[in-house]
């Protein structure tokens, strides 16, 4: 188990990091979001030990993080950065040796990752010949190939195409199976929820949201309401009570409501002539909590 | 060495040899000397027999005792033993002389193509020969004859009050050398810093370095390169050894190396070992300065930015160096420069080899810049590892002063 206590990191008068506490546990993924310079990074690079913490402690399985736990470390870089001149298997293979593999073991592996991430190209293709999007699976590959069991990723889906950012997905969850323990940071909050058990959101360097993804949603209330009700006009739903703000979305139309009782009383209105096509109450998106916070703590 | 420190040494060494440019790099200085070198073998082997065939027109005894002496005096002795016939051959050039020897007195007659006749080795023969003649003639005994023919005994020694035994071809023979350590010390340096220097540069540039100080240390990194790019040096020193080693003994099989002998004295086994421990002691402490200036840059660009206090601090030995080629290498200052790390390799070889430093002045000099590396190795390492995740927008320098200095502070990027 990875276990940060009470981390705290400063830049002169900058605080990057304010009392920042989690536990992850083997298969579990953890999610960092927040605003550029929110402190995820930071966070990341102190439990790699590139820079010390003011404040605090990090250890797995209570223990403090020694160089050669370190290097059991996988670790995908917020800034991407390979050697262009190289081939992808002298490169891969090159880490895969720091990290402890051998030679033949990695050649095997490197195999079965190109496969498994579907990277056009050959081990023996200068990694500049690459596009952006393979380029940036070599990196993944780099942080997994030698089946680390605390995997730290930082933006892993930034710059990837939907299909490609499903591939990372897929291999993500199949880690978390695996039993591996995940702290990634992303900005797109429909991967986070997706693929989170637990979040946790940065501002400032400051905590501001803690806790299981869905139970973080629900504390929000069921206050978002999708209908598709023929009859129904924008005016229709403005003038009913609890609605704060209606928006066309599709077949239908989204509400916003000041809480989550004011479903009841508009699902009775809306189905009183019988059947509608949909009538869905949800607690807010990740990415509308998001919005929220950064905008409550501006 | 730690295991993931040799995995990097090996991957900056592999990765550098398997370059064309490191080829050229090190093949460029041999190509004069491969090239003269075949020139010169060609030369000797389509070359004629430079052994002169000359009629020898003289009493049987002076002929035999001439052809007996063919090797050492590097003649030939032709049948022809008639002049005019020998003197007709000579104007056809079929032999290069007629020797014409009658009572005390001999005439040799050549013609311009003839290979060169050594007179003196000659005359020396005859007048043997003659003082035989006369000692048979006077009755006297054989010892008496030994001792008319025994030479005048002449030691010449020559007065230093630094204790040179070389003479004035080998001092400037040294003198040349002083020169060429300079050169070649500079040379060296300014290709491994910037070998080292571009390494690192690429590393920070293409941000891979999170990557790999993930997978390893910054210690890892740090040794792991220098060790590497000094691996390269040795393997170009290693080159040049051997195709040194095989000129050498192709040269000594030459007529003409008996002549070059003397003039290279000065160049002991001991201290080509002395100036090579020097360079490579030198060159490690020159790879550490150029990692830590590396380590400040944010891309390629400032690289030659950041190499260039480097380039600048190598300069002052060179230039002292060859100034005392041409000065006197007795001078205070250039004495008291030989004595110090980073410049000394340029200096204290030509002081020893020019005897105006003692093996045991320049024993110092050489713990001195040792110990100057250990402690460079040692404080690099804290700034290599303060500086390779920072990429600040700040004057190369003044990053450089702030890293020395901990009160100061710089910006960092993140």
């Amino acid at each position: 188990m990875i276990k940060i206590s009470h981390l705290n990191k400063s830049f002169g008068d900058h605080q990057a990091v304010s009392d920042l506490s989690f536990t992850i546990d083997p298969g579990e993924v953890l999610g960092l979001i927040g605003q550029n310079g929110a402190g995820k990074t930071t966070t990341f690079r102190m439990i790699l030990d590139f820079i010390k913490a003011d404040f605090g402690s990090i250890t797995w399985n209570d223990k403090p993080i020694t160089d050669t736990m370190r290097q059991q470390i996988g670790f995908l870089p917020e800034e991407r950065g390979l050697y262009q001149k190289e081939t992808i298997e002298n490169q891969v293979i090159y880490l895969a040796e720091l990290h402890g593999m051998n030679k033949q073991q990695a050649r095997k592996e490197l195999q079965d990752w190109l496969n498994k991430l579907q990277v056009v190209g050959k081990p023996t293709d200068l990694v500049q010949t690459l596009s952006k999007g393979n380029a940036q699976k070599i990196q993944m590959i780099l942080a997994l190939i030698f089946k680390p069991k605390f995997i730290i990723l930082d933006e892993p889906f930034s710059g990837l195409d939907p299909i490609n950012a499903a591939i990372f997905m897929d291999t993500i969850k199949e880690l978390k199976k695996q039993g591996a323990m995940i702290i990634f940071s992303s900005h797109n909050m429909d991967n986070v929820t997706e693929i989170s058990d637990h979040l946790i959101m940065l501002k400032n360097g400051r905590t501001v949201l803690q806790g299981e993804v869905q139970a973080i949603r629900e504390s929000f209330g069921r206050i978002r309401l999708y209908v598709e009700a023929p009859d129904y006009t924008p005016a229709d739903y403005q003038a009913m009570d609890g609605v704060e703000r209606v928006i066309k979305q599709g077949a239908g139309y989204l509400l916003y409501l000041a809480n989550e009782a004011a479903g009841y009383k508009i699902f009775d209105q809306v189905t009183q002539n019988g059947y509608i096509p949909a009538f869905s109450q949800q607690p807010p998106t990740l990415a509308e909590i998001f919005k929220t916070e950064v905008m409550n703590h501006e | 060495m730690n295991k993931q420190m040799s995995i990097v040494a090996k991957h900056t060494y592999k990765t550098r040899i398997k370059k064309k440019s490191f080829w050229w790099l090190l093949l460029t200085p041999l190509a004069p000397v491969l090239v003269g070198g075949i020139v010169g073998l060609a030369v000797a082997a389509f070359s004629s027999n430079n052994t002169a065939d000359i009629a020898v027109i003289a009493p049987e005894e002076v002929r035999q005792a001439i052809q007996h002496e063919e090797k050492s005096l590097n003649l030939s002795v032709s049948s022809d033993q008639n002049e005019d016939k020998a003197r007709k051959s000579l104007e056809k050039e079929t032999i290069d002389g007629v020797l014409i020897v009658k009572d005390n007195e001999g005439t040799l007659l050549t013609q311009p193509k003839s290979e060169e006749i050594k007179t003196e080795n000659l005359q020396n023969l005859l007048s043997k020969i003659t003082v035989s003649k006369k000692a048979q003639k006077y009755k006297l005994t054989q010892a008496q004859v030994q001792d008319l023919q025994t030479p005048f005994k002449l030691t010449a020694k020559v007065q230093d009050k630094n204790a040179s035994k070389d003479s004035d071809a080998a001092d400037t023979v040294k003198s040349m050398l002083t020169m060429a350590v300079g050169v070649l010390v500079f040379i060296i340096v300014s290709i491994y810093a910037s070998i080292i220097g571009n390494e690192i540069a690429n590393e920070k540039s293409s941000r891979i370095m999170e990557t790999l100080l993930a997978a390893s240390s910054a210690k890892a990194q740090y040794y792991g390169k220098i060790v590497g790019v000094a691996g390269l040096l040795l393997t170009q020193i290693g080159i040049y050894a051997v195709v040194g080693t095989i000129g050498t003994v192709v040269t000594m099989r030459a007529s003409w190396y008996a002549s070059l002998a003397p003039y290279l004295s000065a160049l002991t086994p001991g201290f080509w070992i002395f100036t090579l421990l020097f360079v490579l002691i030198s060159t490690a402490s020159y790879l550490v300065l150029s990692a830590i200036t590396a380590s400040l840059v944010n891309d390629q660009s400032q690289i030659s930015q950041a190499m260039t206090p480097i380039s600048m601090l190598a300069l002052i030995p060179y230039i002292v160096a060859i100034s005392s080629s041409s000065t006197s290498g007795q001078n205070l200052f250039i004495q008291a420069l030989s004595y110090v790390p980073l410049m000394g390799q340029s200096i204290m070889p030509s002081q020893l080899a020019n005897n105006y430093a003692t093996w045991w002045q320049a024993s110092l000099s050489l713990v001195l810049a040792l110990l100057a590396l250990v402690l460079l190795l040692h404080f690099g390492l804290a700034l290599y590892k303060k500086n390779v995740l920072s990429y600040s927008e700040e004057n190369i320098t003044k990053q450089l002063l702030a890293g020395i200095l901990p009160h100061k502070k710089h910006k960092r990027h993140k």
